[in-house]
């Protein structure tokens, strides 16, 4: 018994590592599909990089085959494609190349065609051949947008940049330090002569506003005699001016309205001798705010209230983002430029302006009128224009997540948005377009979104979740119905333009 | 009258001198090492195919070297897929491509690591155990007195040891393939929270039938490797149980070097 311990033991181990292989290969083998069960097609592509032989061929998402084999033909690509049985392909069957993910990992999207169009035979050629990269193009995008701002930082840089502009930043720093330290001093010398002067200059401002308002017609002369002034010395200013290449006569005529302007300054300041008259005997409302304590309170909190709305607009922050996301049943790019504006850290105002290749669909009736007798034919068709979209939301924040209502691509709609891990991952969902005949079930969108580094996110999600398919017959182009997307952006916030700003400099006009 | 000169003192070799004979005797050494591993190999496929088979000692030593390193390989093929994944998980969440950890395990295991893994485990624990029994042999003369009785010891003693390196790594490299796998598994979706059925497609999509038989071959190239790197260096061993020890010592940096310099080549050849 002790003799078969042994082999026993030996023949488990090599049982069990016999059955482990036979699991592995069974679950690394595809299977494949044989000539019998598919059909051989092939197509012409001008970039086969990333493809190789077993690579995927889906419609819908749904396996449907894979590349059997790629060759080189001129310059470009031959790829055949083992297509199961069961698909209906026909001659305007499209396929499209692109990748699944960041990382390069490409498959075929096939279009089988439509009915109208006749069946392709076996080892015949799919014509169209879509030549979208999916996230090249995306990367592509961001590229060009790097390299505008390359292009602004660099001019700036060749504005101020160098010995020479260093030299300068350097100088203005230095005499702005000798400003400030020679004006504290001046400050600290004179803090209660200018506590007067300020206190005086309060008083001055006061009672001058309560003159505007208590005296609007004389202010409103003091104001038209004004601008006659000015026109007069600007007059005067332009005679001057052409005395040194012409001769005296006009020189003398503007000495004559020079008077006359001295005449009606004479007379304005007469008015306003009238009025601080009155203002000092307290009559009209000029003279109460000076004698009332009640009333000057009033206007102290109103300047208060002022100086408030002045800080809450200092405060206020804004965000400019670009975002370009890959629509890959639509096969485009869609693409965003957005405002985000901040008054407080849980509230923001969101514009956003889209380029969005599903454009917007619009129906029309048409009425044909028959040359004869008989009723008018009406028709209702409907259009698919490319135009931008615009969005218009409001958003707060509570805790974890934001609520957005208002304009979501040109139509009424809500989102909420719920952040994750200090809000390096954001899953955001929006619902919009309720009204459109179209469609069966409003347009819902979810969306993930993370912070990959500082001012570059990546995105990913679903578009119109609940709505299959719609193509418009003519373009092919989809226009409602399910879409899954995915891209990037960039954002800048205002601080990051400030810091832009001090470390190049101001570009200046020499 | 007889004038005494001085003799000159005997000077050595200059260091130039000792440096050449020293890269020259290494040299030697090396092709000598090859050329003997490889009559070996000759000389025990050879006995392997004549009678008696001696079953029983084929059997102790598939026992000792592969029932043996059950526990060692399976643990270490746990681990190394758990690290693996963890590791590579938290790379791809970068690029919000993680669906891919499974593919890259998957790969990385059954082309490389497992085998790799497998043969240096059985290495420190088998191959150091059969190159000192063997030298022991040797150096108390145990194998002449096998001489004497007629019984060849290269039948004898070293074919059973080679033909269990050589059938033995193979199953060990899909034990580990196995554990690594699950061990990968548990951490990228019970900790990471990778979905099962990207977990599992992905993985079935990206790896090959020929990524799990060049593991295999590779395990038992390395196998083959080790085992007579181990039996040649003990069974020439001398010099008492000094020599036992630097024979041991020899085959053990033999044998690890053999491994990946085999894997780079068995790599370049099957790609």
């Amino acid at each position: 018994m002790k003799k078969l311990v042994t082999p026993f033991r030996v023949g488990l181990l090599v049982i069990a590592a016999g059955a482990f292989l036979v699991t592995f290969i069974l679950f690394a083998r595809k299977g494949g599909l044989s000539d019998r069960e598919s059909t051989k097609v092939w197509a012409y592509f001008k970039d086969a990089s990333g493809l190789s032989p077993k690579s995927r061929v889906q419609i819908a998402g749904i396996p449907v085959g894979e590349i059997s084999d790629i060759s080189l033909e001129g310059t470009r690509a031959k790829v055949w494609l083992k297509i199961r049985q069961g698909v209906d392909l026909r001659q305007d069957a499209a396929i499209t190349k692109r990748s699944e993910s960041l990382l390069g990992d490409f498959l075929l999207d096939l279009n089988p065609g439509t009915e109208q169009s006749p069946p392709l035979e076996n080892g015949g050629q799919i014509r169209r051949v879509i030549d979208t990269q999916g996230v090249e193009a995306v990367f592509e995008s961001l590229t060009q947008i790097t390299s505008d701002i390359q292009q602004v930082t660099g001019a700036l840089r060749q504005v101020l940049g160098g010995e020479k502009g260093t030299g300068s930043l350097e100088r203005i720093v230095e005499n702005l330090v000798r400003v400030s330290d020679s004006m504290d001093a001046t400050v600290r010398r004179n803090a209660d002569r200018l506590d007067t002067i300020l206190a005086n200059f309060e008083g001055v401002s006061s009672d001058v506003r309560n003159i505007t308002r208590s005296n609007q017609a004389e202010v409103g002369r003091i104001v038209d005699n004004v601008e006659l002034i000015t026109r007069d010395v600007r007059e005067v200013l332009a005679t001057v001016k052409n005395i040194v290449g012409s001769g005296e006569g006009e020189f003398k005529d503007s000495v004559a309205s020079l008077k006359q302007t001295l005449n009606k300054l004479d007379s304005t300041l007469g008015n306003l001798d009238e009025i601080t008259r009155k203002v000092k005997n307290g009559e009209g409302t000029a003279g109460m705010l000076l004698t009332d304590e009640q009333l000057g309170q009033k206007f102290s909190e109103a300047v208060s209230d002022v100086s408030e709305f002045a800080t809450r607009l200092t405060q206020l922050q804004t965000e400019v983002g670009l975002q370009s996301t890959y629509l890959v049943s639509q096969g485009r790019s869609k693409n965003s430029l957005s405002l985000r504006i901040i008054p407080k850290p849980d509230k923001y105002y969101l514009l956003e302006i889209i380029d969005d290749p599903r454009g917007k669909v619009e129906t029309q009736v048409v009425q044909t009128n028959p040359p004869s007798d008989g009723d008018p034919v009406i028709q209702t068709q409907k259009v698919t224009k490319e135009t931008f979209k615009v969005s218009l939301q409001f958003a707060k924040r509570y805790y974890f997540t934001t609520l957005r209502f208002g304009l979501i691509e040109s139509t009424g709609g809500v989102g909420a948005d719920v952040h994750l891990f200090d809000d390096a991952l954001t899953l955001k969902m929006d619902a919009f377009n309720f009204a459109a005949d179209e469609l069966r079930y409003p347009r819902l969108r979810a969306t993930l979104r993370a912070q990959a580094f500082d001012h570059l996110f990546v995105v990913a999600g679903m578009d119109d979740i609940l709505n299959a398919q719609q193509r418009d017959s003519a373009t092919q182009r989809l226009i409602a119905g399910r879409d899954f997307f995915f891209g990037g952006g960039l954002f800048f916030t205002d601080d990051d333009l400030k810091s832009i700003i001090t470390a190049t400099g101001v570009p200046s006009v020499r | 009258m007889s004038i005494d000169t001085p003799s000159k003192p005997q000077r050595g070799p200059s260091i130039l001198v000792q440096s050449v004979e020293g890269v020259g005797q290494g040299l030697i050494g090396f092709v000598s090492n090859i050329g003997g591993v490889m009559s070996l190999l000759v000389d025990v496929v050879r006995w392997s195919l004549r009678r008696p088979l001696r079953l029983q000692n084929l059997f102790a030593q598939l026992d000792f070297v592969g029932v043996g390193s059950i526990f060692i390989v399976a643990l270490t093929g746990l681990f190394t897929g758990m690290v693996f994944a963890f590791q590579s998980s938290t790379a791809f969440e970068l690029f919000d491509a993680e669906s891919l950890v499974g593919p890259t395990v998957a790969l990385t295991l059954t082309r490389e690591l497992a085998p790799v893994f497998s043969a240096l485990m059985i290495t420190m624990r088998a191959g150091s155990a059969m190159c000192t029994e063997l030298g022991t042999m040797r150096v108390t003369e145990q194998v002449d007195a096998l001489e004497t009785m007629a019984v060849n010891p290269v039948q004898y003693l070293l074919v059973p040891r080679i033909q269990a390196g050589l059938f033995m790594t193979p199953a060990l490299t899909m034990l580990f393939n196995t554990a690594g796998m699950g061990g990968a598994y548990v951490v990228s979706v019970v900790v990471k929270g990778i979905s099962a059925g990207t977990f599992i497609s992905r993985t079935r999509q990206w790896m090959d039938p020929m990524d799990v038989w060049e593991g295999i071959i590779k395990g038992a190239i390395f196998g083959l490797s080790v085992a007579l790197i181990c039996c040649y260096k003990g069974y020439n061993a001398s010099g008492g149980a000094k020599g036992v020890g630097q024979a041991t010592t020899e085959a053990m940096v033999s044998s690890a070097l053999s491994i990946f310099i085999l894997d780079f080549i068995v790599g370049v050849l099957m790609h």
